[in-house]
């Protein structure tokens, strides 16, 4: 079951219009089935192409192998996760899975007072539609996907008493964004995590999220 | 709950991202998820020992915990179908992410589960500890003073590995 949160607009790259779009407090089947009819034949299709070409294992798109569907039974009976989709002109644009629990994802930077170890909103999963990615489609579909659903974190966060500090380990492709396009602090590759692929952590403090939020930062 | 956001903010955020990349998840682009993905041979994947040594620690360190399925799963959030074929499918490929969950429920060195998950390529050594712990395991219902030395032995060689390979440049 998902209930709407929002009326937001995003930026359509051909016409350069303001298109109006929603947000959804949680994932229901109508997003999970234009992900598996939509989604997957597009990102099914890069990697044909990308094998095709004998291009290296770098240049795939790093969540091709993410199953919504499986995430969404995983998540949706924990009281710690929430999940969140954009959609517009009747597609799922963007989809969001945050948690919530401070034991597992306590705050990495300190507060204001100093304090470490406090509680956020990690996003665990955030991905946008396959169409909206140059990866894949060229020119993309629609802007402004990915600072929707961080702007959407940040909110969850400050109703969840968590002043909206949210941290997340970003994909290596994102990094740009993460790091110089949204302005979390970029605490570096996290060694904690498997595989020679120790993903970077991000974390906003409570400052710089409301700075973000309020479109304080260029 | 309530996002409020502006129209102007959203665009001018929208016009700041541009086509950038924006996802976030779980080491989604380990070349040998990729490989696996395709369907290619993996010349250093895990042979099916190391993946059934992985299916039999798990369930028996589930076991010692006295946990459920359902239980693990809640615990690691984790699919519960996705350990049901961890610790019954040998050919099952489980997400990283979901490794690295059980990982940390069981305080197990991630990297070390990875390799005998086949999330990574495997070091001879594990290969050869997983033999030795698969021939000394079989799963029943109550987890037997030997199996319990087994996963004991098994966690301990496991955790030397990834200390040394930790050492390795």
């Amino acid at each position: 079951m998902s209930s709407l949160i929002a009326t937001i607009k995003l930026r359509e790259v051909a016409t350069n219009q303001a298109i109006q779009a929603q947000v959804f407090d949680g994932i229901d089947q109508t997003h999970l089935s234009n992900w598996k009819t939509k989604w997957v034949p597009v990102v099914q299709a890069t990697e044909a192409r990308l094998l095709a070409q004998g291009a290296p294992a770098s240049v795939y798109p790093q969540s091709a192998h993410w199953d919504w569907n499986k995430k969404t039974t995983a998540f949706q009976n924990l009281l710690s996760y929430r999940m969140f989709a954009v959609t517009c002109a009747h597609d799922t644009q963007g989809l969001m899975a945050v948690a919530t629990d401070v034991v597992m994802h306590p705050s990495r930077l300190p507060d204001d007072k100093g304090r470490r170890a406090l509680g956020l909103v990690y996003i665990d999963f955030l991905e946008a539609a396959p169409w909206n990615r140059p990866e894949h489609v060229q020119p993309p579909r629609y802007r402004g996907v990915g600072s929707v659903l961080i702007a959407t974190a940040i909110q969850l966060s400050l109703d969840e008493g968590f002043k909206g500090r949210i941290g997340l380990h970003s994909l290596p492709q994102s990094e740009d964004f993460y790091r110089n396009i949204v302005r979390m602090n970029d605490l570096g590759p996290d060694t904690s995590y498997p595989g020679s692929f120790p993903l970077r952590y991000f974390e906003f403090t409570t400052a710089e999220a409301q700075a973000f939020i309020q479109g304080g930062k260029p | 709950m309530r996002l409020n956001v502006t129209d102007d903010w959203c665009l001018a955020a929208a016009d700041r991202e541009g086509d950038r990349e924006i996802g976030v998840g779980f080491a989604a682009a380990d070349p040998t998820v990729l490989a696996a993905a395709q369907g290619q041979p993996l010349a250093s994947r895990a042979t099916e020992t190391t993946q059934l040594a992985f299916g039999l620690l798990i369930q028996l360190l589930r076991r010692r915990k006295s946990l459920t399925l359902a239980q693990l799963a809640t615990i690691a959030r984790v699919d519960m179908e996705e350990l049901l074929l961890i610790e019954k499918d040998v050919d099952y490929h489980p997400e990283p992410r979901t490794v690295h969950q059980l990982a940390q429920v069981f305080e197990l060195r991630p990297k070390a589960l990875m390799q005998l998950s086949g999330s990574a390529a495997p070091r001879e050594e594990v290969s050869r500890e997983a033999v030795k712990f698969a021939a000394s395991s079989e799963p029943m219902a109550k987890l037997t003073r030997e199996e319990a030395l087994a996963v004991e032995q098994f966690v301990a060689a496991l955790n030397r590995l990834a200390d040394k390979d930790a050492l390795t440049p």
